[in-house]
């Protein structure tokens, strides 16, 4: 047993949170949620500068061919400045499928530009706000000369507009195998409509009416890339649980630190026994939530056969424990945390899209019940 | 960053477990499940019988008789035996007898530590009071001096263990004109001293702990553990050494898998309690809590391996696993629907009447060693650096 980072893990945190205290503040987060501009194009350029956006690639394509820890220390970090950027969706979730599906010429394409900060991809998976299993799609791809057209509708897509691509999931025919296929979100017949989330600033609905693609726009080879999106899901639901994980634990200073500061009655109210018990509570939720979390990677990167669990147990305690972290931080904050003006609602807004990012977590109950 | 066993250190799990299956036998666990906590015969033979392996001093130094084995090691040791409700002398061996390598005479390592090491020697905790339970430093217990002597008077009650414990580790007030917890030392002596009268006192569960009267015990001033008047601090010694081993997750998960398989087996209007989607529900949480606790106790462990003092999570833990157990009893019966009320032995009781008997030892797991409001004072204050009130 070691529940230590190695070396290299501990430079990298420290490296993030050094990168990150400068460059990631409270005010671009909120500059980023009020869409002033809706992509931190410096932050991200600065991200890939330090490598984050090559960490999970092969090196063939200019990746670093991190281990899934490494990348969940990152993700912790990016978690705790509460992040305004698309990492895990664009590097983590599109870049994994991409690398898992796509084609050598792909990656080379994709794969080499994502790393390097310049090329911008969403998912464009869920249909419903039901589960994201491959049952769910009704999305068409129908075959039309030398290519494909596509008709369908997709859901809390994540920054569409700001895409240069849509990594868009769809079924050949009825019962037909799943494909992925990326279309750039100006394309002919894509509309873009804008839902208002409490939670994610730039979510959308995409509608593809009659998309027209060719072949080299669709990934890989003809295989059914379901079992790929299922573990890319696995994927991203284990590193979701890192970044609520290292976003609980800063809301949770957050409140100490306010706590030791406020006085009332002559006293700072973290004296009183009511207030100390909050934090208690928090501060052993967050870190248990943490250690299921850096449980789940190590199972993933060992591929365990618990793998599943792990992750499912991750996903459901962390995303649970951040969400209580803000609402008893607004509690400790009062008034000061119920204002705009207040970054605490930044982290507890995050707290939300984590919980609801991927399909949410009560998938990761579901499966729970079916693993037990 | 790993969170599995060693090779070695689950072939040492095998080796306990094929110890255990040979040596706890039907006559043994019908001891267990009907003495209510209190060792009978042959659990006090088991207990010599662990002395004998060695394992008693499983985490002992070597210096003294013991196997010098990692937390971790002790950690699976003691979580089997937990498994199997076995009687091991707990805090015996655990705190007092760690504190006393720590702040004990050469002379009084010697008397005690070779026995507690053979499972003859067993000391039950008289701390608390009538009027001072978690205000410990406002006993009233006196020690007096009276020549090579000290003569102790006073009342302590939920003596747990003094019925079948050979020697009590006493806090006493030895300088009344101190302040309060700067004038208490400790000590050890027999419970058969003269003027020591033990009387039961009965829990809701029936479980037997005890009040324990001392009426001018004659005590060698050489039983005194420390300094004079070191008494609080002793105790926060041994209270150190205890909370590592407060909160356990074995017998939560036990207790979580035989609930999950009566789900499976019982049916209700015709199907699985198990097919309830509300019960799934419930399961799946305290699934989810019950891995929690047990990473924490991973942590925690881990930690005293490697020479940190694990303050805050020992705490959490004591807390987490106290009121896990007391939620997985409470929402345990109620799955089980009017079975889960049936008590062990009852007919058609269910997990041998397991939940019933958590339910009824939970609400002391949340206030005894330390009440929860303590445990978290300590993880706010110590753990996060909050003031005092």
């Amino acid at each position: 047993m070691d529940l230590d980072f190695n070396p290299e893990q501990a430079q990298i945190k420290d490296a993030a949170r050094r990168f990150l205290s400068r460059e990631c503040s409270p005010a671009l987060v909120r500059g980023v949620r009020e869409g002033a501009p809706s992509h931190p194009a410096a932050l991200w350029a600065g991200m890939a500068e330090q490598g984050w956006l090559a960490l999970p690639f092969e090196e063939a394509y200019g990746g670093l061919a991190a281990g899934w820890v490494t990348l969940a220390v990152v993700i912790e970090e990016l978690g705790r400045a509460c992040d305004p950027t698309p990492f895990i969706d664009c590097v983590v979730n599109c870049g994994g499928l991409i690398q898992d599906l796509g084609s050598d010429a792909q990656k080379r394409r994709w794969l080499t530009a994502l790393a390097r900060g310049e090329l911008l991809v969403s998912l464009a998976l869920l249909e419903s706000p039901s589960d994201p299993d491959p049952e769910c799609i009704e999305t068409r791809l129908e075959a039309e000369g030398t290519g494909f057209r596509v008709r369908g509708r997709k859901l809390f897509v994540e920054r569409a507009a700001d895409a240069d691509l849509l990594l868009v999931s769809a079924r050949e025919g009825a019962g037909g195998r799943m494909r992925l296929v990326s279309i750039a979100p100006g394309a002919a017949g894509v509309e873009l409509v804008r839902l208002r989330s409490l939670a994610h600033p730039h979510l959308y609905e995409v509608r593809l009416e009659g998309v027209m693609i060719d072949g080299g726009q669709v990934l890989g080879e003809p295989i059914d890339a379901a079992p790929a999106i299922a573990a890319a899901m696995r994927r991203s639901a284990a590193l979701h649980s890192a970044a609520a994980a290292g976003g609980a634990q800063r809301v949770l200073e957050m409140a100490v630190a306010h706590a030791s500061e406020r006085h009332q009655f002559g006293k700072p109210i973290g004296s009183f026994q009511a207030v100390q018990h909050m934090l208690a509570d928090v501060w052993a939720e967050v870190e248990t939530a943490r250690l299921a979390a850096y449980e789940a990677m190590t199972e993933l990167e060992l591929a365990g056969r618990a793998v599943e669990e792990k992750v499912a147990i991750a996903r459901c305690a962390s995303s649970e424990c951040f969400v209580r972290t803000c609402l008893t931080a607004h509690q400790i904050f009062g008034g000061t945390g119920f204002m705009w003006e207040s970054d605490l609602h930044l982290w507890t807004r995050k707290a939300e899209e984590i919980e609801f990012a991927c399909g949410g977590t009560g998938r990761w109950r579901r499966r729970l019940a079916q693993l037990l | 960053m790993d969170f599995r066993f060693t090779p070695e250190q689950e072939r040492f799990r095998q080796e306990i477990r094929r110890f255990l299956d040979t040596h706890v036998d039907e006559a043994l666990r019908q001891e267990i499940a009907t003495c209510g906590y209190t060792p009978g015969p042959l659990a006090k033979a088991f207990l010599r019988l662990l002395g004998d392996r060695g394992w008693l001093g499983i985490g002992w130094p070597k210096a003294y008789g013991g196997q010098g084995k990692t937390m971790i090691e002790q950690m699976i040791f003691y979580d089997e035996l937990d498994l199997r409700d076995i009687h091991y002398g707990g805090l015996t061996i655990t705190s007092l007898a760690m504190t006393l390598m720590k702040l004990a005479s050469e002379e009084q390592k010697q008397q005690y530590l070779p026995r507690i090491l053979r499972g003859e020697l067993e000391i039950c905790l008289g701390y608390t009071e009538p009027g001072a339970g978690s205000d410990l430093a406002s006993l009233m217990t006196r020690a007096e001096r009276d020549g090579e002597d000290y003569l102790i008077t006073g009342q302590k009650v939920f003596t747990t263990g003094a019925h079948y414990s050979t020697h009590i580790w006493l806090l006493a007030r030895t300088a009344p004109e101190l302040p309060r917890h700067k004038g208490l030392s400790i000590f050890i002596f027999p419970l058969a001293s003269p003027g020591v009268t033990v009387r039961p006192m009965y829990t809701m569960g029936g479980i037997r702990t005890n009040e324990v009267f001392l009426d001018r015990v004659h005590v060698p001033a050489s039983a005194m553990i420390g300094a004079p008047n070191s008494g609080f601090y002793t105790v926060a010694v041994a209270l150190d050494f205890e909370r590592i081993f407060m909160g356990k997750y074995a017998r939560l998960r036990r207790n979580f898998t035989e609930l999950l398989a009566c789900c499976r087996h019982f049916t209700r209007n015709g199907r699985t309690l198990w097919e309830d989607p509300l019960v799934q529900d419930r399961l799946v949480g305290l699934h989810i809590a019950i891995e929690r606790l047990r990473l924490l106790c991973f942590k925690s462990a881990w930690m005293v391996d490697q020479g940190k003092v694990p303050t805050a999570e020992a705490s959490a833990q004591k807390v987490m696993a106290s009121e896990l157990e007391q939620r997985l009893a409470d929402e345990g019966m109620k799955i089980l629907g009017p079975c889960g009320q049936l008590e062990p032995g009852s007919p058609h009781a269910p997990m041998e009447g397991r939940l019933v008997s958590s339910w009824l030892l939970a609400p002391m797991m949340r206030f005894g060693g330390g009440t929860n409001e303590i445990q978290r004072d300590i993880i706010a204050q110590r753990g996060l650096g909050l003031p005092r009130a």
